[in-house]
């Protein structure tokens, strides 16, 4: 064997074990268990993840509500809740986290959700074998449930079930004080200029429902549409919810009910528009608003 | 009437020899008439229904001072919501169409406009920067929009002239560049910056005529200023027009002419974007038509585009508010539609 | 009438190195000369759309390059070399363009402007293309419209580059015929560049042949289109004898046998 065939060998055997030597140290772990996550993905997860990346701030939330702190090895730079969370190592924003990190961390699980659009990220993850959790909780008690899985896959089943009966208890007492009243207008502003608002399949609308509220845009079956201003003056809202961002009410919706009686509210969108257990701590401030003599 | 006098009238109506008072005014009138059909149009038309007799109660109840007996939010439907996007569609329309008529007789090319040139970028990015770091100054949108405006002309005018004089080509490459160039910018800026702005800034990039008309009068004032420079200078644009040479040899003060209307029309568009975003095409659309029917003489072509720029985009926005109601589609999507194949056949005869 | 003395023009390179000459009453001058002698720069600066470092351009004893713009343009037609037009303008609206200089900066054209512009057409035998777009027309009756916007104003001066460049040879005469007619009939003097030397020959008044930016020769076609000159100032092989039937000098080019030594040179290359 002279020396270039020598090295081609080498080479070629390299090429060949390489794989299958990453794929031995993964399983290490042994006892792998297949999920199906809330996309219909077929995950392989092992039974006791100790080395978690959250792509998203509602997963951060609700890995931190269930108590899985010192497991988390990777946080997106929009985490900031609790303060703990900004003391772990960032992998990106939500809309562009990087894979070079995130496979440099080492992750045993990485969780995403499908509000940050990262179907191609995702994919890639996949490809390279990283077990990747989609959540996609579209309604409030998808949520609930979505809390369950992922206690279930990070096996700790029983404090999710614990934290989602609370979570449940809570929305239940909302809606029976509200079942009985009448449903004011409620107009919700996520941009002003032009105007944003929520559609009715979105997350904002089903909280909006549960709070004894009827969403003017409920019309729309886009989940944040670019909505006609003069329909919603037409349409009289007389609750008026602004996002955080948005610092004044634009002059024109002043010829609505909500704004002659002072109904505009600006609420934490933290609250509202991540999907994660404090999402009930909206949800009640946003019952208050609408019902203020019963909340 | 004898049948040779007939034939004569209708000879001196079809054929052009030249741009006469009696031929711009009647062009002028009819521009006008459309502009004011179409104004009417938008007035009653839109996500609400609200009937004509309603809205006419409420328009003589606004101008006399009086107090119509009609629902609070149909008045403020009619005064708050439509009226001022009509001015805000007839004010922009006009500013963008006067600017690209007025950038082709500069430029000695048809297919200059302020948005395939860059300039309405340019005007972008600055109301951006404005928004982002000086909100609180109160017409710092349009002066930075301005500024934007003269300096990408002055840039893409450099980078279009080469050292042995421009071609059409060349001036579209050196609009696509910039383009480019400021489109980059504008997305650092928006990374940069917090996020809560990023959908009206977008919103201002494709154009819209919705937003707060806080900046209605001034954009208004501005326009108007800028216009009467052109038209002012419509002779002498002209004379450029056939040629920078000859327009000198003609009596033509060229410089001067060229300063006037290069700041005048980087005004407008400053103004006219400031207002109501980097709508396309419009400044190319509508000199072209206005051309078409009436000549390339600019005593005609100006106000002709200020008036028919201004229905258009009047036009072009009752649509945009009333296909998908209570959905709103972007302006920008509509002109951009019309605008891009009238591109397209311009580019296959001019070269 | 008109008077040019000692113009300079460029600033690193020389283009013109202080030349002068006249021209008198309803006379026309042919200029003549190699690419880039400088020829279409002196044009220019009389007509000033370019102005020179130093010199004067005298028009009846009054200085043309400090006197407005305007009243230049009325004593100077000027026909430009070709450009593209890219803008649909009627033949009537392309001549108006040449009372620019009489008439009002903002407004239409008096029935003065309309007049005069209506009689250049006819002048140059172009008022059936009245209404037609310029870009339309044909290479001779689109020279014989520009020409047509240069007469609008009644110069005392004609000034055309080129007017010839683009046309058959029918159409050069028809042109050249139409100049020699107006300075006769119309009291204007011209000047017309061109690269025709047998037109030049034959319709001149008086001719110039330029040099890299200075006058080699000035006067009668018959003495300053000489051979010896020509043959060093083209650097070709030339033959000047006598048109049989003006008198005039009459150009040849001479390649004897130029076809067969190419044939040679080709053999000898395979």
């Amino acid at each position: 064997m002279n020396r270039k065939s020598f090295f081609t060998f080498i080479l070629l055997a390299a090429v060949f074990t390489l794989p299958s030597a990453c794929a031995q140290k993964r399983q290490a772990p042994a006892a792998d268990r297949v999920f199906i996550d809330e996309q219909g993905r077929a995950v392989k997860i092992n039974s006791d993840p100790q080395r978690i990346i959250s792509l998203a701030p509602s997963v951060t939330e609700t890995l931190f509500a269930l108590g899985l702190s010192d497991r988390i090895v990777g946080v997106t730079s929009y985490c900031d809740y609790p303060p703990e969370a900004a003391q772990k190592e960032r992998v990106g924003d939500t809309m562009r986290p990087s894979l070079e990190k995130v496979i440099s961390l080492k992750p045993d699980l990485v969780i995403a959700s499908t509000a940050s659009q990262l179907e191609q990220f995702v994919q890639r993850l996949d490809e390279l074998g990283v077990p990747i959790y989609v959540s996609n909780p579209r309604l409030l008690f998808d949520l609930l449930s979505s809390i369950e899985r992922i206690g279930e896959i990070t096996g700790v089943k029983e404090r999710a079930l614990d934290l989602s009966r609370g979570l449940r208890e809570r929305i239940e007492a909302i809606e029976r004080k509200s079942a009985e009243l009448e449903k004011p207008k409620v107009l919700f502003i996520l941009g002003a200029d032009p105007l944003i608002t929520v559609g009715k399949t979105s997350f904002v609308s089903d909280l909006i429902r549960r709070a004894g509220g009827a969403s003017i845009s409920d019309d729309v079956s886009v989940d944040y549409p670019q909505y006609s201003l003069e329909t919603a003056v037409a349409k009289q809202p007389e609750v008026i919810f602004l996002q955080a961002g948005e610092s004044a009410l634009p002059s024109r919706l002043k010829q609505t009910p909500a704004a002659r009686a002072n109904r505009v509210y600006h609420l934490n969108d933290d609250l509202l528009l991540r999907p994660g257990p404090r999402i009930v701590d909206g949800l009640e401030q946003m019952a208050e608003k609408i019902h203020p003599t019963v909340n | 009437m004898s049948a040779t006098a007939t034939n004569r009238i209708q000879k001196r109506m079809l054929v052009r020899e030249r741009l006469t008072l009696r031929r711009l005014s009647v062009t002028l009138v009819v521009l006008l008439v459309v502009l004011l059909l179409f104004a009417v149009i938008a007035l009653t038309v839109g996500s609400e229904r609200i009937g004509l007799d309603a809205i006419l109660r409420i328009i003589v109840s606004e101008l006399t001072g009086g107090r119509a007996d009609t629902p609070a939010e149909q008045v403020s439907i009619i005064t708050d919501i439509r009226l001022p996007r009509v001015l805000m569609a007839v004010v922009v329309g006009a500013a963008l169409s006067v600017a690209g008529a007025a950038f082709q007789a500069l430029l000695r090319n048809p297919l200059a406009d302020p948005g395939i040139l860059g300039i309405s970028s340019g005007s972008a990015l600055g109301a951006i920067a404005a928004t982002i770091f000086a909100e609180s100054i109160p017409v710092s949108r349009p002066i930075a929009a301005f500024i934007g405006a003269l300096i990408t002309m002055g840039i893409v005018y450099f980078i279009g002239q080469g050292r042995r004089g421009g071609s059409t080509e060349r001036l579209i490459l050196a609009g696509v560049i910039v383009n480019a160039f400021l489109s980059s910018i504008v997305i650092y800026l928006l990374t940069a910056a917090s996020g809560p702005r990023l959908r009206s800034v977008f919103s201002w990039l494709i154009g819209d005529l919705g937003g707060e008309p806080d900046l209605l009068p001034v954009a208004a004032a501005l326009v108007a200023l800028g216009i009467i420079i052109i038209f002012i200078n419509s002779r002498g644009l002209n004379l450029l027009m056939t040629g920078e040479q000859e327009a000198l040899a003609l009596g033509v003060e060229v410089k001067r002419v060229q300063i006037a209307v290069y700041i005048a029309a980087s005004l407008i568009t400053g103004a006219g974007v400031a207002a109501g975003g980097a709508i396309g095409f419009v400044g190319l659309i509508i000199p072209h038509a206005v051309r078409l029917a009436g000549g390339s003489d600019n005593r005609l072509v100006i106000p002709g585009s200020a008036l028919g720029g201004g229905a258009f985009l009047l036009f072009a926005d009752t649509i945009a508010r009333t296909v998908i109601a209570p959905l709103e589609i972007h302006i920008g999507v509509i002109t951009a539609f019309i605008g891009a194949p009238v591109f397209v056949y311009l580019l296959r005869r001019t070269s | 009438m008109l008077e040019v003395r000692e113009v300079r023009f460029g600033y690193a390179e020389p283009v013109l190195k202080g030349i002068s000459f006249g021209v008198s009453n309803k006379e026309l001058l042919v200029v003549l000369g190699p690419n880039g002698s400088g020829k279409s720069t002196l044009l220019k600066i009389i007509v000033r759309v370019l102005k020179p470092e130093s010199g004067s351009v005298m028009i009846d004893g009054r200085d043309v390059l400090t006197m407005p713009r305007r009243q230049t343009a009325r004593l100077i037609g000027y026909v430009a070399q070709e450009s593209p037009q890219r803008f649909p303008l009627t033949a009537m609206e392309y001549v108006l363009q040449g009372r620019f200089a009489q008439g009002r900066l903002i407004g239409f054209e008096s029935d003065e402007d309309v007049r005069e512009a209506s009689r250049a057409l006819e002048m140059t035998e172009t008022a059936e293309f009245a209404t037609r777009y310029v870009g339309e027309l044909s290479g001779g009756e689109r020279q014989r419209v520009m020409l047509a916007r240069a007469l609008a104003s009644r110069p005392r001066l004609l000034v055309l580059d080129e007017p010839v460049a683009n046309l058959d040879i029918s159409h050069q005469v028809k042109m050249l015929d139409l100049v020699k007619e107006l300075t006769h009939a119309a009291d204007i003097s011209a000047i017309v560049v061109t690269h025709e030397l047998n037109l030049a020959a034959e319709f001149a008044a008086r001719t110039m042949l330029m040099k890299s930016g200075e006058v080699l020769a000035i006067g009668e076609p018959r003495e300053v289109l000489t051979e010896e000159r020509l043959r060093t100032l083209y650097g070709t092989d030339l033959l000047v004898d006598q048109n049989p039937v003006s008198g005039a000098p009459r150009i040849t080019i001479c390649k004897i046998g130029a076809e067969d030594q190419g044939k040679e040179n080709l053999k000898s290359q395979i």
